[in-house]
C-alpha cells in the first residue's frame, strides 16, 4: 500500500496547529515523533519510487480540471532531504530556549509548505505556497527580536515579494495563452504551439521569479541578510540554507525540463552558475561573522549547483543534484556548528573564536568534517557530487575556473581551520554540548562521510544510476585536493588576506531600491538574450 | 483605435509597471509597500481580463442556460486566493514596518541601513 502524499502536507501542518491549540505537556515528543514518521515516508519513497511516477489526484477530476501531487525519483529525492533536516533540526533544539508552541507551530507548517512545493503540478499553486512559506520564514528569521532583525526581515519579505509578482505576471500569461496552469497539460500543449515566441514572455517572467529565489548571480543581495542575521535560532538558518534556497533551484529544474521543447537556456544559465560561484565565495572570503560566511557560501554553492543541472552530460546533471543533496547536509550542520560556538564564544567575529580542539574534540571533529565535505575532500559527499559537475569538461577555460572555484571555497574556509587549531586566549573553557545536540550533529557528519565514501550505492541502488566513482579512483583525486589546498592557502595567506579588494567587496551592499532595480534588470535582460537567440 | 488601445489588460500592465517604478524609485519605505500594492492590484486586473468578452455571464445561477458565453470561473477564484495572499503579505510588511520605524525613527530605506551599520 502506498502511502497518501497529502499526508507530507497535512501530517505536519495539522500536528502543529494542534499543538499550538492544546497545550499539552508531550509537545516536543509529538513533534519528534512526527518528523519520524514523515522521514520514514520519504525513505519508503525513495527505496521504491525507482523511475516511475506516481501522481495521486487531490479532487475527482481529471487533470486539466482537478488538482494533483505527483512524486517522481527528483522530488523524493528533495523530500527525502527536507524530511531528514527538519528531523535533525526538531531533534537539535528540543532543550533550547526558543522551542515554544508558536515556534513549533511556524516551524512545522514551514515544513508542511516546502514538502508541498516539492509535489505540487500546478503553476497557482506554487505562487501560494511560496508566499505563505516567505511569510512565515519572515516571522522566523526575526524571531529573537534583535536590533538587525526589522531590516533584515522586512527587505527579505519585500524584495520576494516583489520577484513573485513577477512570477505572477507570468502565470497569467501562460493562462491566457494555454487557458490551463498544471505542469502536466502545459508540457503536452507546447509542442503544438504554432508560434513559440509567445512563450518568451512568460518565461522569461517565470524565470525571474524563481531566479530570485535561488539566489542567482544579480539576485543574492537579500540571502546572506536572510541566512545569516543573528536574529534567527540557528535551526532557522540551516533549513533556509539547507533546503528552503533549493526550492529556487527545484523549480528551476522542473521549468528548464517543462519548457525544454520550445526554449533553451543551457549556455545561459551555464554561464549565470559560473558567475554566481564566482562572487559568492569572492564574498564570503572577505567576510568576518561566521554566519555570513556560510551565507555567502551557500550562494557560491548555488551556483556549482547550477553549473551540474544546466551541464550538457547527463552526468552533470545528476551531479547538480547529487550536490544540493550534499550541500543541504553539510551547510546545515555548519550552522549548527556555527550556532554552538557562538554561544560558546559569546561572539559572532570569527577571529574572536580560538582553540576549539582544546575546548571539544568532539565539535572540532564534526566541523572538519563539514569543511572536507565543503571543500570536495575525496570520500566525502562534496567530493563525490563535484566530481560528476565538473565530469567530461575539456576546455581548459573551463576546468581553469573549477579550480578557481574549488580552490576559492577552500580559501574562505582556512578561517575554520584557524578556529580550530589556533592557540587558546587564556584558559579554554569546556565546551558543554546537550546530548541530542551531539546525536544530531555527529549523525549528520556520517550522513557527510557516508554520502561520498557510500556514493556508489546511493547512485546505483537508489536513484539507478549506471555512473561510479568509487573509493579507489577517490583516493586519485587526494594529491590534487592537497596541492590545490596548499596553493590557495598560500595565495589567502601571503596576496588576499589584508588586501584593499577584499576591504572593498565587503563594502558592497545593495539598498532595497537596487535590489529591486536589479531584479528588472535580470528580467529585461533575460527577456533580450531569448528574442535575440530565439 | 485609442479605445482598443485602453483595454483591462495594457491598463493592468501599465498598473504593474507603476508599481515596480514604486519599489525600484522610491526611498520612502512606506512608499515602496504602496508600490507592492498597485503591482498587486494590476495584477488581480491582469487575470480579470485576460479571458474577459463582451456581454459574458457570472458563472453561476439560473443565467447560465441562455446565456450564449459565460465568463471563465477559474481566473476569478484563483484572484480571490491572490487577493487574500496579497492582503495579507501587506499587512505584514505594514506590522513590521511600524516596529522598524519605532526602532530606526525614520522612513526613509538609505538612512535605515545607514544607522543599521552604526548601531552593530
Amino acid at each position: 500500500m502506498t502511502p497518501h502524499l497529502l499526508m507530507f502536507i497535512m501530517f505536519p501542518i495539522t500536528i502543529g496547529l494542534l499543538l499550538y491549540i492544546l497545550k499539552h505537556r508531550l509537545i516536543k515528543i509529538i513533534a519528534v515523533a512526527t518528523e519520524i514518521l514523515l522521514f520514514s515516508i520519504s525513505l519508503w519513497y525513495i527505496i521504491n519510487i525507482g523511475d516511475q511516477s506516481i501522481m495521486m489526484l487531490l479532487v475527482n477530476a481529471p487533470l486539466p480540471y482537478g488538482m494533483a501531487l505527483r512524486i517522481d525519483q527528483l522530488s523524493a529525492t528533495m523530500l527525502l532531504l527536507n524530511n531528514f533536516l527538519f528531523l535533525c533540526m526538531v531533534v537539535y533544539s528540543l532543550k533550547r530556549p526558543y522551542m515554544n508552541r508558536l515556534f513549533i507551530f511556524l516551524f512545522l507548517s514551514l515544513q508542511g509548505m516546502i514538502n508541498a512545493l516539492f509535489l505540487s503540478t500546478d503553476f497557482f499553486n506554487v505562487y501560494i505556497l511560496i508566499e505563505v512559506a516567505t511569510i512565515s520564514v519572515s516571522i522566523l528569521i526575526m524571531y529573537k527580536k534583535d536590533s538587525q532583525s526589522m531590516y533584515d526581515g522586512m527587505i527579505y519579505l519585500l524584495v520576494n515579494m516583489v520577484a513573485m509578482g513577477f512570477f505572477l505576471l507570468g502565470i497569467g500569461f501562460l493562462y491566457k495563452t494555454f487557458g490551463v496552469l498544471d505542469f502536466v497539460t502545459i508540457e503536452t500543449l507546447i509542442p503544438n504551439l504554432e508560434n513559440k515566441r509567445v512563450m518568451l514572455l512568460p518565461f522569461s517572467l517565470l524565470i525571474t521569479g524563481v531566479s530570485l529565489k535561488a539566489a542567482l548571480m544579480p539576485l543574492f543581495s537579500w540571502l546572506p541578510k536572510a541566512h545569516g542575521t543573528a536574529s534567527a535560532p540557528a535551526v532557522v538558518s540551516a533549513i533556509l540554507s539547507g533546503i528552503f534556497v533549493k526550492v529556487g533551484v527545484y523549480l528551476l529544474i522542473r521549468m528548464m525540463s517543462i519548457f525544454s521543447v520550445a526554449i533553451d537556456l543551457q549556455s545561459f544559465f551555464l554561464v549565470l552558475g559560473f558567475l554566481t560561484a564566482l562572487s559568492g565565495f569572492m564574498f564570503a572570503m572577505s567576510q568576518t561573522d561566521i554566519k555570513l560566511i556560510l551565507a555567502y557560501h551557500t550562494i557560491s554553492q548555488i551556483g556549482l549547483i547550477l553549473i551540474g543541472i544546466s551541464g550538457m552530460r547527463d552526468q552533470n546533471n545528476f551531479g547538480g543534484v547529487y550536490h544540493i543533496l550534499s550541500h543541504g547536509v553539510f551547510k546545515s550542520l555548519f550552522f549548527l556548528v556555527s550556532g554552538i560556538l557562538v554561544q560558546h564564544f559569546k561572539t559572532r567575529k570569527i577571529k574572536n573564536m580560538t582553540g576549539l580542539w582544546q575546548s571539544s574534540k568532539l565539535v572540532s571533529i564534526v566541523l572538519i568534517f563539514a569543511i572536507l565535505s565543503i571543500t570536495g575532500a575525496p570520500f566525502f559527499s562534496g567530493g563525490y557530487s563535484k566530481y560528476f559537475i565538473t565530469y567530461g569538461y575539456d576546455n581548459a577555460v573551463l576546468k581553469w575556473l573549477f579550480v578557481i572555484i574549488n580552490a576559492g571555497t577552500m580559501a574562505s574556509f582556512i578561517k575554520f581551520f584557524r578556529v580550530i587549531f589556533s592557540k587558546p586566549i587564556g584558559k579554554p573553557e569546556k565546551l558543554h554540548v546537550d546530548v541530542n545536540q551531539k546525536v544530531v550533529i555527529m549523525t549528520m557528519a556520517a550522513a557527510c562521510f557516508l554520502l561520498g565514501f557510500g556514493g556508489d550505492l546511493i547512485t546505483n541502488t537508489i536513484h539507478h544510476q549506471p555512473y561510479t566513482f568509487d573509493a579507489l579512483s577517490q583516493i586519485t583525486k587526494l594529491p590534487i585536493y592537497l596541492t590545490t589546498y596548499l596553493m590557495s592557502y598560500m595565495v589567502f595567506r601571503y596576496v588576499l588576506e589584508n588586501s584593499k579588494a577584499l576591504k572593498f567587496i565587503k563594502s558592497i551592499e545593495l539598498s532595497f531600491n537596487s535590489i529591486n532595480l536589479a531584479i528588472v534588470s535580470f528580467f529585461f535582460a533575460t527577456l533580450a538574450y531569448l528574442t535575440i537567440t530565439f | 483605435m485609442i479605445p482598443k488601445i485602453i483595454n483591462g489588460e495594457n491598463i493592468s500592465i501599465l498598473l504593474f509597471f507603476i508599481g515596480v517604478y514604486g519599489v525600484c524609485a522610491r526611498r520612502n519605505i512606506f512608499k515602496t509597500i504602496m508600490g507592492l500594492s498597485i503591482m498587486q492590484a494590476g495584477l488581480v486586473l491582469f487575470f480579470l481580463s485576460i479571458h474577459a468578452m463582451e456581454g459574458a455571464v457570472p458563472p453561476i445561477g439560473q443565467d447560465i442556460m441562455n446565456a450564449a458565453v459565460v465568463s471563465d470561473p477559474v481566473p476569478q477564484a484563483l484572484m480571490i486566493t491572490a487577493v487574500v495572499v496579497g492582503i495579507s503579505t501587506t499587512a505584514v510588511s505594514l506590522t513590521m514596518f511600524i516596529s522598524l520605524y519605532h526602532k530606526y525613527g525614520t522612513t526613509n530605506w538609505v538612512k535605515v541601513k545607514k544607522k543599521r551599520g552604526e548601531m552593530d
